[in-house]
């Protein structure tokens, strides 16, 4: 593995690789998934990766292979595949295997940590959060305020691990396991969860009550949709459908009602 | 404001959903906002956003899976709502302009698989500028495949906002004198299914189990 004194690749180069990550779905495909947007995100640093043309075809070829991620945490696959072709190009043994090896490795688990971490537990906590701090804010200024905190409590983490995971990939190639183990992400995982808990109940309190003070059936219509729409989804698990006969059935209900 | 330039503006927010950046600009508590500020209501822009929300928040993009493109929908609902308020009768607005945000959210969907399935053709070309050496050439395919997407968010959005500006004005007054106090049971209901969508997700995120992809 190259050592410090001789690393072609400095911090900057791979600040420079995060800001390309941005694109990482660009071109999402059926046959190659994030490949494309994998491989691209290298562009800023491929002349220092490969010095001939042939090189760059050779690297190309290498990472346009099939590959998938969550595309935040694909970034420790960037990390750890400009590592090994920084050692590549400095003389040191084909390496192209091990990358090909590491990257089907990391596809489960950058996936699965991702998704569950920042789909199913950052974003609706922050976005349920941003609902409830529009709907308590008496005033323009402070929805304003609310939304800028949210898009902070959602990014600061997104920016920290794509950020993290370039660099932790580059510095710890061949012990990343480590890394992305569920473990580490506990803590965050659970303080979501918690502004998740919060949000969700605060919402329904505050929901509740102001629906109660305008008008019983319109509390009514609201409990009743929830627990309609959840039935109903769960067994016909179809978006759509769940959607538009459940609008038919509170409408006529509405036409009943009031 | 107008409608050209309003679809440009949701085209390129809609490149947030998954092209670039990925901040949650798209979402609708950031996007109906800056789109009611822009056509001078934006209060109703931030009721838009809250009211739509939770509707999509459900469907997790896990993997490969394509759920409703509910983002580029509350968009396109919020400039609906925002252009047809003047008629009055803003409860059967919303309920009309929701019935029509759900089949955009599935024209979006299936858009999205058209778009996906282009760039499948996009990589057969990649790797041939790739075996010619062409390697900036890959950049340049790279940003045509974005603005192939701005360009379908785009047409979804000139088209529906368009369409919808022809029929609109003439049945919501028609539905409006009918129904209006009647469908004030709109926004509590769309909170409602919004909620029931999220319960799941919330249920997993709590009991740490692993993401349901649901159909």
């Amino acid at each position: 593995m190259a050592n410090m004194e001789q690393k072609k690749i400095t911090r900057f180069d791979l600040f420079k690789v995060f800001t390309a990550s941005f694109f990482m779905q660009a071109v999402w495909n059926f046959r190659s998934l994030l490949s494309i947007g994998f491989s691209l995100s290298f562009f800023p640093i491929l002349d220092k990766l490969c010095s001939t043309p042939q090189a760059k075809r050779e690297f190309f070829q290498r990472h346009l292979k099939f590959f998938n991620a969550h595309p935040y945490f694909a970034s420790f696959a960037l990390g750890i595949s400009i590592r090994l072709e920084e050692s590549r190009a400095m003389g040191e043994p084909d390496q192209s295997e091990t990358i090909d090896r590491l990257k089907d490795l990391l596809i489960g688990p950058l996936g699965a940590l991702g998704d569950r971490l920042f789909w199913a537990t950052i974003k609706p906590a922050c976005l349920i959060f941003g609902m409830l701090g529009i709907y308590l804010s008496p005033t323009v200024p402070f929805k304003i305020a609310s939304l800028i905190i949210t898009f902070l409590l959602y990014n600061i983490p997104h920016f920290y691990y794509r950020y993290k995971g370039i660099i932790e990939g580059y510095e710890h190639p061949l012990d990343i396991y480590k890394f992305v183990s569920q473990n580490r992400f506990e803590g965050i995982r659970r303080f979501f969860v918690l502004l998740f808990l919060l949000s969700l109940g605060s919402f329904l309190l505050v929901y509740n009550q102001s629906l109660l003070s305008q008008n019983f059936w319109l509390l009514f219509v609201f409990l009743g949709s929830v627990i309609l729409a959840f039935i109903l989804e769960k067994y016909w698990k179809n978006f759509y459908l769940v959607t538009l006969v459940l609008f038919a059935i509170f409408m006529v209900i509405g036409i009943l009602l009031f | 404001m107008d409608i050209v330039l309003l679809s440009a503006i949701i085209s390129f927010l809609a490149l947030d959903i998954t092209i670039a950046f990925q901040v949650l600009i798209s979402s609708p508590i950031f996007a109906c906002p800056i789109l009611g500020w822009l056509l001078g209501d934006v209060e109703l822009g931030f009721e838009m956003g809250f009211l739509l929300q939770l509707l999509w928040l459900g469907r997790i993009p896990a993997g490969a899976y394509i759920v409703p493109e509910g983002n580029i929908a509350s968009m396109i609902a919020t400039v609906l709502v925002l252009l047809n308020k003047d008629i009055g009768y803003p409860n059967t607005t919303l309920a009309i302009v929701f019935i029509e945000s759900i089949l955009i959210s599935y024209l979006g969907a299936v858009i999205t698989i058209y778009y996906r399935k282009f760039n499948n053709r996009v990589l057969e070309i990649v790797v041939k500028e790739i075996e010619n050496v062409h390697f900036k050439m890959t950049l340049l395919l790279e940003a045509g495949s974005v603005f192939i997407y701005f360009l379908m968010v785009f047409i979804i959005s000139l088209g529906t906002i368009l369409l919808s500006q022809k029929i609109l004005p003439l049945v919501i007054p028609f539905l409006g004198e009918l129904w209006e106090e009647e469908f004030v049971v709109i926004k509590p209901l769309m909170l409602g299914i919004g909620l029931a969508f999220v319960l799941p997700i919330f249920k997993d995120a709590v009991l740490k189990r692993q993401i349901r992809k649901n159909g």
